[in-house]
């Protein structure tokens, strides 16, 4: 590298650093906190934040852009410096890690077995050096850990677990990036929005959930049919419920009973039974009529005339004499109730959840499994008489595969102790 | 030099202390005995399981005191103790299991719906993963930890209103079952690991002198924020008013309770909180001087006078907290005051007298239990370990909650306060992953940092409930 790359090269080394992402998880858990204190535009009730903060502090928080932190520009900027340094991070040690799992080391001379952090010398007794590596390799084999063969045909006994683990570091920043792409795509093409809709009305307007996007108007048009909700004994809601219809070009297309946690899907748009409640207007009146005089003879409406009366239900005296000899009477109000329903299209959450699902797998890699490598040649004790020297490495969680080691070099022992078979068991060897 | 200050101060308390924790122990036993065998007696509370409780958070209380004492005094009692502490924390479990399947089979639904059940099956996971460990991981000692953390849940779980309730709307879902289980054993494997961390320290060389420094903090936090936040001119406390009725505080306007001046409970506090500070002053005097000086002495005995204010404190909370009617003009009638209105007072008062507790026996048996607990390294691997174990299970719990949330209100994501801080301790724990990377920031930081992630759990699970109410209303 060039003196002039000098800079660039330095500043490309820190962003792929341990210790920048570091610095960025802690500026990034830093904004989240600042974000749950202080009061939130998305968040607070109308007036909310006027009340509480001063007019001069609320302008500095505005400029800081920290009364919404998670729209913020700088909290997205932090998010972006933070994939890129995982992105970076990864593209830096990846290859060796490639190279580890493509190319494990199965081969070993004594020396590099000596040098592991586990290491356990077992005397093989009367038997020949062959014979004792295949009785060895029928026992691990019966303990499920089978010695690979080709490398044991060179004098290695070799056997591992679990090398897909040193990939799990990659999968779970991948992943990581896979969700972070998702909500970005959702940022972009995806909305949301809400309705309000009561039996038998229909709409296709979304209204906002935020007050500076403008209101949406979908590609077909919803029906509601019916709307209720089911209570305990006790008088709270056990659930609530609507029937929605999708029409389109004036056809119905599909429909749908939908309740809390179980949403209606028309063209990726998902619509999910948030509320329910009074709308405040009265969706049916019974008005008994009768002759003021008393007479049995029925009230008839004429075709075509309207006059307009007032009459209060609970004070009669006061309603208008608007029709000479005629008294209205209110018999029953049911006051309407409208569904409110949340409004989604999520295009990125496939990538979403399928970034979550290899996470979790990446993870499950990366802590739940151990890349464990046991490599055993025949040496020589400080005596001079012929050992099996057995090594292990796992690639964490080193006092619990201790105890794994210990079983497996037990077993072996134990095997190698029994009386020498001769010729039968090296030819099986060879074979 | 300051090795041979603290064997000095052992060497000066070695026979008072020890009778004077035993009667400590022995007079909050009793506390919590004569408060609980009462009801125990009564035939009512065995059909929603809360006896089952009681006698679970007696037999933990034993538990933890076994254990603490079994770590402390080695040699004659160690095998016996811990046997001991290991029985009555199996046994204590099986009747909090009992307590659990007799509440889910009275409600109907599984224990997952608000705090109060949330506090029920943390305090749960947290002696299963305790007895797992013991199991698995053949390590005997960090009941002396787990166990008091799981008792202290129990007695939290005294004050909050624990009636059953039906399941709203939005509560009806396996993914609400998915997400509080994955939860509770993600939190719970974090207490394994504060555990871990906190004997790392003790391991590590922690002076009692040091450990003062900090446990007379923590008491003079807490009693600072106490004193600050509900003492009034007339040294009386004030505690909320409550509606009998109701069961709720009484608000005059929002986050705005009526508070009632009760009195005889402020002196005890503004006394321990002054004897804590005074503590804090000359340790830290002591400290600093670097000479082993009649400065260090006083701060014990500032320390352990402390201690003795801090239990008057919460025994005549315990015994006037429930009280009343108190006259209060402002709304021109009588008030009642409940425990149930201040689980932060009380928790925040139990935590104290714990740590003060932990510092009476590490400054009597310092030596005994650092011989006795193993090698620094293994205690930074048991963090790392529980730590590699929970973490995943949180990274579940956060992606069950976002699909559950996507079911319910569409969005998977909402910045709520809760959600907010689940992503905090997420980001925490993945530093400490990262971070043990390194070598070099191994062992004591790598260990500060498990002790920062369990306090972020904790204000996750309680904190962030009562003080950023957001959309996870319920719990």
């Amino acid at each position: 590298m060039g003196t002039d790359h000098g800079f660039l090269n330095r500043l490309l080394r820190f962003f792929s650093s341990l210790k920048c992402g570091l610095i960025l998880l802690g500026l990034t858990g830093t904004a989240v906190i600042v974000g749950t204190i202080i009061l939130q535009r998305p968040m607070a009730r109308e007036g909310e934040i006027e009340q509480v903060y001063a007019p001069q502090t609320i302008r500095l928080l505005d400029a800081l852009g920290l009364l919404d932190v998670f729209h913020a520009w700088w909290f997205i900027v932090l998010l972006g410096l933070l994939g890129a340094n995982v992105i970076l991070a990864s593209l830096d040690r990846f290859p060796q890690a490639w190279r580890y799992f493509s190319r494990p080391h199965r081969e070993a001379e004594e020396w590099f077995v000596r040098k592991l952090p586990i290491v356990r010398e077992i005397p093989l007794g009367a038997l020949e050096p062959s014979e004792a590596l295949a009785r060895a390799r029928d026992r691990l084999t019966q303990l499920g850990y089978r010695p690979h063969a080709p490398t044991l045909q060179k004098g290695t006994l070799y056997i591992e677990k679990h090398r897909i683990a040193r990939l799990a570091p990659y999968v779970v920043h991948l992943s990581l990036l896979v969700i972070f792409g998702g909500a970005i795509v959702d940022g972009m093409w995806g909305y949301r929005g809400f309705i309000s809709l009561g039996p038998g009305m229909r709409s296709r307007q979304l209204e906002s959930m935020s007050t500076n996007t403008a209101p949406r108007v979908l590609p077909f048009t919803l029906r509601c049919d019916a709307a209720g909700m089911e209570k305990y004994p006790d008088g709270s809601p056990r659930q609530y419920w609507t029937r929605l219809a999708v029409e389109e070009n004036g056809r119905e297309v599909l429909h749908k009973q939908i309740s809390v946690n179980d949403p209606l899907t028309y063209k990726g748009v998902r619509f999910f039974q948030a509320s329910y409640g009074p709308s405040g207007e009265p969706s049916k009146l019974v008005i008994a009529a009768a002759w003021r005089d008393g007479s049995h003879s029925p009230v008839t409406v004429a075709d075509g005339t309207s006059s307009s009366a007032w009459f209060f239900s609970k004070l009669p005296q006061m309603n208008f004499p608007a029709d000479p000899g005629i008294r209205f009477r209110l018999v029953n109000v049911e006051m309407g109730y409208l569904s409110g329903l949340q409004v989604a299209k999520q295009p990125g959450k496939y990538l979403i959840w399928g970034g979550c699902l290899t996470l979790v797998g990446g993870l499950i890699l990366a802590f739940y499994m151990v890349h464990v490598r046991v490599w055993g040649v025949i040496g020589r004790n400080a005596k001079g008489k012929p050992v099996l020297v057995l090594g292990g490495h796992p690639s964490k969680f080193r006092e619990s595969f201790q105890e794994r080691f210990k079983h497996l070099a037990d077993a072996i022992e134990e095997t190698l102790r029994g009386p020498a078979k001769g010729e039968r068991e090296a030819e099986r060897f060879t074979a | 030099m300051a090795k041979v200050a603290s064997t000095q101060i052992v060497d000066r308390r070695e026979a008072s202390p020890a009778s004077w924790i035993l009667m400590v122990v022995a007079v909050a036993v009793a506390t919590v005995l004569a408060v609980s065998l009462p009801r125990l007696i009564q035939p009512a509370g065995w059909m929603s399981g809360e006896k089952f409780l009681y006698l679970a958070l007696i037999a933990y209380l034993g538990a933890s005191a076994l254990y603490i004492a079994s770590l402390a005094v080695r040699p004659r009692f160690t095998s016996s103790g811990l046997a001991g502490a290991a029985a009555l924390a199996r046994g204590g479990f099986l009747v909090h299991t009992t307590g659990v399947a007799v509440r889910w089979a009275a409600a109907g639904h599984a224990p997952f719906s608000n705090i109060y059940e949330m506090v029920l099956m943390f305090s749960w996971g947290v002696v299963a993963l305790q007895l797992l460990a013991e199991w698995k991981m053949r390590v005997k000692y960090f009941g002396a930890i787990t166990l008091p953390v799981a008792a202290l849940a129990l007695v939290l779980m005294q004050v909050l209103p624990g009636e059953i309730r039906p399941l709203v709307p939005a509560l009806q879902s396996t993914w609400l079952q998915i997400h509080v289980t994955l939860a509770i054993f993600s939190y719970a494997g974090f207490t394994l690991s504060f555990a871990a961390a906190l004997l790392y320290f003790l391991k590590d060389g922690t002076s009692p002198r040091t450990f003062l420094n900090w446990a007379a903090g923590l008491v003079t936090g807490i009693y600072g924020v106490i004193v600050l936040a509900a003492v009034d001119r007339g040294v009386n406390l004030l505690l909320p008013a409550w509606d009998l009725a109701t069961s709720q505080k009484i608000m005059l306007g929002p986050k705005q309770p009526l508070m009632v001046p009760v009195s005889g409970l402020g002196w005890p506090v503004v006394i321990a909180l002054a004897l804590a500070g005074l503590a804090l002053a000359s340790n830290v005097a002591s400290t600093l001087g670097r000479r082993p000086g009649p400065v260090g002495i006083w701060a014990a005995s500032f320390f352990r006078a402390a201690l003795f204010a801090q239990a008057t404190s919460v025994v005549l909370l315990v015994l006037k907290g429930n009280s009343g009617p108190y006259v209060v003009p402002e709304i021109g009638k009588d008030v009642v005051v409940r425990l149930a209105s201040s689980p932060f007072l009380l928790s925040g008062l139990v935590t104290a007298l714990f740590i003060s507790l932990a510092w009476e026996v590490l400054n009597w048996k310092h030596d005994a239990i650092v011989e006795y607990l193993p090698q620094r390294e293994t205690l930074d691997n048991l963090i790392y370990k529980t730590v590699a174990i929970s973490f995943p299970l949180l990274t579940l719990m956060i992606i069950a909650g976002a699909y559950w949330a996507n079911r319910t209100w569409g969005s998977y994501w909402s910045w709520d306060p809760k959600e907010d801080w689940a992503l905090i301790t997420w980001l925490t724990y993945a530093g400490y992953l990262h971070m043990r990377q390194t070598r070099g920031w191994r062992g004591r930081r790598a260990a500060y940092m498990a002790i920062i992630g369990f306090a972020i759990v904790m204000f996750t699970f309680f904190g962030v409930t009562y003080l950023l109410p957001g959309l996870h209303a319920y719990a």
